[in-house]
């Protein structure tokens, strides 16, 4: 049994997509959250790494999120929307 | 007397995670050790965190797990002390850390979010702690990890390895004779040139999609896997894409219990392949290189994080994970086929671009380094009578491992002293380039273009090295990139990035070369 080495965060920030890793084998389509930590891949734990829909659809929006922020990525435990 | 194989750990770090049950994993090292000597190797045990253990071996114990700068000069004490034919960490980053490395992809808002490079390669080098990814392109040292799980409670994973290890088989060449080669499809092209420049013309690549996840036992059993697919952080899967943007499961670290065999050699491209995250960080899930060590695989040869390679042709990460096969399916050990693999992909360049020196430090060897997977194919004259009987009296000593290290020092010293690498400079191309490049990038339909410039730096034993041909020239080699979208828009298929490189020496265009991304 393997136990979390890591604290989650909070963050909140609006939701773009954007390409990113250009040029990499990681090159695409992503959705990102922009936040006070500058731009982190956004996704959800549990959820596919490529090809999110429903993260797809938060593109435009505000959201405050929980979870792990590693490699550049933030992995949401949970999230919600905040700009309604 | 002599020592072949150095295992390096951080006891306290072991006991820390594993309390009274650390015993079960010294009676399995206790038990490896007498597996190597059965087989003619003498191991030892140091303990990074042994004041004794270290002090023996002429250096400092480091000052916790997460001691990068003393984990590095401890093992480059040991090493020193007992120049081991073979070192191998035992531990995951948590035990023994990984040396993050500056990731020269950083640059300029496009470049890749790897804040850092894991790597295990400086541990190989003989340079000592820096941050500098291009210090540590030369390595002399065969070294692999075998590794346990970040954060674990249970020692049972990294026994069950340990157990594997000792337990291992070297086998004939025509026990790993078949293959399996698993691609993204929009990557098939590449990934066909490398299985068969591996395999043989017509060597067989399935691609998702439309292929897995879910694969049966015979369609994995073959031992030897070549796996060029999309990778990410803390995911125990891999994945396959067309069209492109479109991806799949391609293969999923919990549909491989029971289907791989004992004695798999995995080579995987994919970004963050051999990522050694806590399995509690994804759920649960277990990654994929320790899921094949964990079902008596060999070794696992990956990438810590963001990889590099093209779509069509071979490069960066298909040539480094193709030269890691090449040399395990020869009769290399695992530890040697990593070593040459590095070294052979460096010494193809006059120097690194950052996306190559990248690739350089970021592939590491999950394994025994000891274990050769394939039988070397021996001379028949060794096999007379009476050359067995001198090897057996002692009048004949086996040398040949020996030369091997020989030449692999001769090969990483060379290398560290004479291959340049590219790294990030606020610079300008002087007028006339910037004009050629404008243009080309203005017939190439380049839009929203940006610039970025690299100085490449010779080692400063490069310039003092007299062999002819080395031009002075090269001292001022800078290299100009413009980079811009091209394409897309309406229905077609989305805007492509594309870039012009310009190489530049004393101001004058050497080489030029447009890239497209894939």
């Amino acid at each position: 049994m393997a136990s979390s080495t890591r604290k989650t965060t909070q963050l909140e920030g609006l939701v773009v997509a954007k390409r990113i890793n250009p040029g990499s084998k990681s090159d695409h389509e992503a959705v990102v959250l922009v936040s006070e930590r500058g731009e982190l891949k956004l996704r959800r734990k549990g959820g596919p790494p490529f090809g999110d829909e429903e993260l797809g659809r938060l593109a435009g929006r505000r959201i405050r999120g929980v979870g792990l922020v590693s490699a550049g990525q933030f992995i949401v435990d949970r999230y919600d929307i905040i700009d309604d | 007397m002599q020592i072949d194989k150095i295992i390096v750990t951080n006891v306290t770090a072991l006991r820390g995670k594993y309390g009274s049950k650390y015993g079960q994993v010294s009676a399995a090292l206790a038990a490896l050790k007498a597996s190597d000597a059965a087989r003619g190797l003498k191991s030892r045990l140091v303990a990074l965190d042994s004041a004794s253990d270290m002090k023996a071996a002429g250096g400092k114990p480091v000052s916790g797990s997460a001691d990068e700068r003393g984990a590095k000069a401890a093992i480059d004490a040991v090493y020193r002390k007992y120049q081991p034919a073979y070192l191998m960490i035992l531990g995951a980053p948590d035990v023994v850390p990984h040396i993050r490395l500056t990731n020269p992809m950083h640059g300029t808002d496009e470049d890749d979010g790897d804040p850092n490079v894991p790597s295990d390669l400086p541990y190989a080098c003989e340079a000592p702690f820096a941050r500098i990814p291009s210090r540590f392109i030369g390595p002399t040292r065969v070294l692999g990890r075998l590794p346990d799980e970040r954060g674990a409670t249970s020692p049972e994973f990294l026994v069950r390895l340990i157990r594997f290890a000792a337990g291992h088989t070297c086998r004939e060449r025509s026990d790993y004779s078949g293959h399996f080669a698993l691609s993204a499809k929009v990557w098939q092209k590449s990934t066909r040139l490398s299985a068969e420049t591996l395999f043989g013309p017509g060597a067989a690549v399935r691609t998702s999609p439309p292929d897995g996840p879910s694969w049966k036992k015979a369609q994995l059993a073959p031992r030897v896997h070549f796996i060029n697919c999309h990778g990410d952080t803390i995911s125990s899967k891999f994945f396959g894409e067309f069209p492109k943007g479109k991806f799949f499961d391609a293969l999923d670290a919990a549909r491989l219990p029971g289907r791989v065999s004992e004695g798999s050699v995995i080579a995987a491209e994919c970004c963050y392949g051999a990522e050694l995250y806590a399995p509690d960080d994804a759920d649960g899930a277990r990654g994929i290189s320790s899921t094949y060590l964990g079902e008596g695989a060999y070794g696992f040869f990956g990438s810590t994080n963001i990889a590099y390679g093209p779509s069509e042709g071979n490069g960066q990460a298909d040539l480094v994970c193709r030269f890691f096969l090449e040399a395990v399916l020869t009769g290399g050990s695992l530890g040697r086929a990593a070593v040459e693999a590095h070294q052979k992909y460096v010494a193809q360049y006059s120097h690194l671009d950052p996306s190559d020196l990248k690739t350089a430090v970021q592939f590491t060897l999950l394994g025994d380094p000891s274990i050769h997977a394939v039988k070397h194919a021996s001379h028949s004259f060794s096999k007379t009578t009476t050359i067995k009987s001198a090897r057996k009296s002692g009048v004949v000593a086996d040398g040949a491992r020996a030369f091997r290290r020989e030449r692999i020092n001769r090969t990483g010293h060379n290398l560290s002293h004479t291959v340049g690498a590219a790294s990030p400079v606020s610079l300008r191309p002087p007028p006339a380039v910037k004009r050629l490049l404008e243009a080309a990038a203005r017939e190439s339909g380049l839009s929203a273009a940006t610039w970025r410039s690299y100085r490449v730096r010779f080692p400063a034993e490069a310039d003092r090295a007299s062999s002819a041909g080395t031009r002075s020239s090269r001292r001022e080699r800078t290299i100009h990139v413009v980079q811009g979208r091209t394409g897309g828009g309406g229905e077609r298929r989305r805007p492509q990035l594309t870039a012009i490189i310009a190489t530049l020496e004393r101001g004058r265009v050497v080489h030029i070369r447009r890239v497209h991304s894939r």
